[in-house]
């Protein structure tokens, strides 16, 4: 199989800065500050998959593929100061097996193992998996995994503060940017009737080498290594789900009670803190029900607030030269939260016959309720006093829509 | 569902909900510490203070009195005490020495917090040498008109002139003060309102040059003036460096002190001294 991807953010921000002396009505400041950021990131995988039934018990999976992948990333301030211009290319060749193994009717494992030579950092990297599934009865079963997995290509936290935190990709390379990997747990159950499915699955994931850009310990010069941040963390939670398979009502709901903490020793003094996706509570549910020839759906998600880290206040430090230092002082790392998220969006869609076409009429409401959801918080402390504002997701939106399947 | 199941979820709920909040008290709890020792001087220019809200458009800090502060030389500790309600604190004992090449390592303990910072005395500033050591006012012309009177002015302000030199072969960072050595209560030109002057004192920036200027004639009391000139660490010249912050990510400022903000440093000068009289002749 060969399997090509692409991904590319462009962000662009341009702040106009304008000061006036009331008194003489003279312009003080004029400045545009400008952030351009790029990146790109391509691969192009072809990958090789088989499956041998070796007896009644045990059937082998295994195979190779080998990905080539190229990563763009240019983050340029005020058109002139370039802080990175960073152009990757990777491959990587993986192989692995996996045996499925049925002693019983009632018992399944599936042990395995995947090995990637990744050539950037020249070094393979073993990844063993296992995972079972446990029948105690037709309707209840028990199941459990473990694995080991590693990313070459990897998502780096770029926090900002007063702009919002964003994320950018870059491939590993075994010195600013580490090969992360994660090491999965998972421990579950499910009770699954004709109609209902109810299940329960508890993780523990553990993060090594995650990576972090922050512009907050720069000095005058640009110095990688105080730009890139490595740490580590650790992800865990608990999730359940209720699903109504079959009838004229369908739909499922779900909570998870997650949490997400990394530790940084160059960040936060040292101490762990809440990841930026870090969510305790999320609530999810989707409804659909069908009469005749409508469709009608509701979508319900409730999420607790994500983490951000506010600006703390402000302080001055006197020289002796009787001038006086002002500067922000920044609170703890990720230390606040952003209001709740919560969302209902509606949909009704009537189906109509015409000839040999189908013609589906929808009117969908995203953000029903015109809930102002917070993407992130910014400040602009060119202004005095400072102004804070909220970026917000999308408010309400209808959006009508006309499919005709022939 | 097994009762080991219902087990499972129980136990994972409970292992999410004891775990720990923020435990950055640090970031959450900052104060701010300005801490200057001088070579052969008593230790009493030590203030800590808080920050203050983002929205204030002057400085609100509150002046911090009830931390425990302590300085610590040749694993020997001095304990400060509070000077007042100012947010400053001494070293009360007169066994506090202050000299070249020490140590300090300076501890604030406040709201939990344990603050540290340290920091080493420089070696003294060598070689200073002033232009001048008196500096001769000249009697004014009353008589003589106005021009005669501006005359005698501008040439006393360009003889007035000071310059303080000094050896500096590694380039590094030096200011000067200039500080009347005694009460300011004998005024140059008649009527002038010395009050305010009575604690009279020059500092400049920090410079990596080799020499200052200072214009004598800028004074208004007769009387002996001292020049200092300080060797300063870099942990000061950085607050130079840095003294703006850019807006979009709050860099965060140069700082020794670990847990807190704002800086400990040390100072060692020399000194030597001009006087102001009246030219007789």
């Amino acid at each position: 199989m060969l399997a090509s991807s692409k991904y590319f953010s462009n962000y662009r921000r341009n702040t106009d800065v304008l000061a006036t002396l009331v008194e003489s009505d003279s312009v003080v400041v004029d400045r545009d500050i400008k952030s351009i950021e790029n990146n790109n990131v391509k691969d192009f995988t072809l990958r090789f998959d088989n499956e041998v039934q070796l007896n009644a018990k045990h059937k082998l999976e295994f195979g190779l593929l080998s990905t080539s992948a190229q990563v763009d990333y240019e983050f340029v301030r005020d058109d002139t100061l370039t802080i990175l211009d960073i152009n990757q290319k990777a491959n990587y060749l993986a192989s692995y097996i996996s045996d499925i193994w049925q002693p019983f009717p009632s018992f399944l494992v599936n042990a395995g193992i995947r090995g990637t030579y990744y050539d950037l950092s020249k070094k393979t990297y073993w990844a063993p998996r296992l995972s079972f599934e446990y029948k105690l009865s037709d309707r209840i079963k028990k199941k459990g995994g473990y694995g080991k997995h590693y990313q070459f290509v990897n998502r780096i936290v770029n926090e900002n503060v007063t702009e919002g935190s964003r994320d950018f990709w870059l491939l590993a390379d075994d010195d600013l940017i580490r090969v992360s990997n994660a090491t999965h747990f998972i421990i579950g159950a499910a009770y699954e009737t004709n109609g209902y499915i109810f299940d329960v699955e508890a993780y523990r994931k553990n993060l090594s080498n995650l990576s972090e850009f922050s512009l907050r310990f720069q000095r005058n010069d640009i110095d990688l290594d105080r730009l890139f941040f490595l740490g580590n963390g650790y992800a865990e939670g608990i999730e359940f789900l209720l699903q109504k398979k079959k009838g004229k009502y369908t739909g499922w709901a779900t909570y998870t009670l997650a949490k997400v903490r990394n530790t940084f020793p160059g960040l936060n003094n040292g101490f762990s803190f809440y990841a930026l996706h870090d969510q305790r509570h999320e609530f999810k549910t989707v409804h659909s029900y069908e009469y005749e020839d409508w469709r009608f759906a509701a979508t319900f998600i409730l999420a607790s607030g994500k983490p951000f880290t506010e600006p703390a206040g402000q302080y001055a430090i006197d020289l002796l030269d009787g001038e006086t230092n002002n500067y922000i002082s920044v609170g703890p790392k990720n230390g606040s939260r952003l209001p709740a998220y919560h969302r209902l969006d509606l949909s009704a869609h009537y189906l109509y016959k015409v000839g040999k076409y189908d013609i589906d009429f929808g009117l969908s409401i995203f953000n029903f309720y015109d809930r102002k959801n917070v993407w992130y918080r910014q400040y602009n402390f060119t202004e005095k006093p400072p102004v804070i504002s909220e970026v917000r997701y999308l408010d309400l939106t209808p959006n009508l829509s006309a499919a005709i399947k022939f | 569902m097994t009762k080991n199941t219902i087990y499972l979820a129980f136990c994972s709920l409970l292992l999410i909900s004891c775990e720990e909040e923020n435990l950055n008290n640090i970031a959450a709890n900052q104060f701010v510490v300005e801490a200057f020792l001088y070579a052969g001087e008593p230790v009493n220019d030590i203030k800590v203070k808080s920050i203050y809200g983002l929205s204030e458009e002057e400085d609100l800090s509150i002046p911090i009195d009830d931390a425990q502060l302590t300085l610590t030389k040749n694993n020997r500790q001095y304990p400060l005490v509070s000077s007042g309600a100012d947010g400053y604190y001494h070293y009360p004992g007169n066994d506090l020495l202050v000299e070249t090449n020490d140590i300090f390592t300076l501890e604030v303990v406040h709201n939990g917090i344990t603050a540290k910072a340290q920091t080493t005395v420089p070696t003294p500033t060598i070689g200073l040498n002033l232009s001048q050591d008196t500096i001769k006012v000249p009697q004014l012309p009353f008589s003589a008109g106005r021009d005669s009177i501006a005359s005698v002015i501008g040439s006393f302000m360009r003889n007035s002139r000071i310059d303080a030199t000094w050896q500096n072969p590694n380039n590094d960072l030096y200011f000067m003060v200039v500080e009347a050595q005694s009460a300011l209560n004998d005024p140059i030109f008649p009527g002038q309102v010395l009050e305010s002057l009575s604690r009279f004192k020059f500092v400049s920036e920090p410079t990596d040059d080799t020499s200052l200027t200072f214009l004598g004639g800028s004074l208004v009391s007769f009387g002996a003036y001292e020049v200092k000139v300080y060797h300063i660490n870099r942990e000061y010249a950085a607050l130079y460096e840095n003294r703006t912050q850019d807006s979009r990510d709050l860099n965060q400022p140069p700082s020794n002190v670990e847990n807190a903000l704002g800086v400990f440093s040390a100072f060692n000068s020399q000194d030597e001294s001009f006087v102001l009289v009246r030219d007789t002749n």
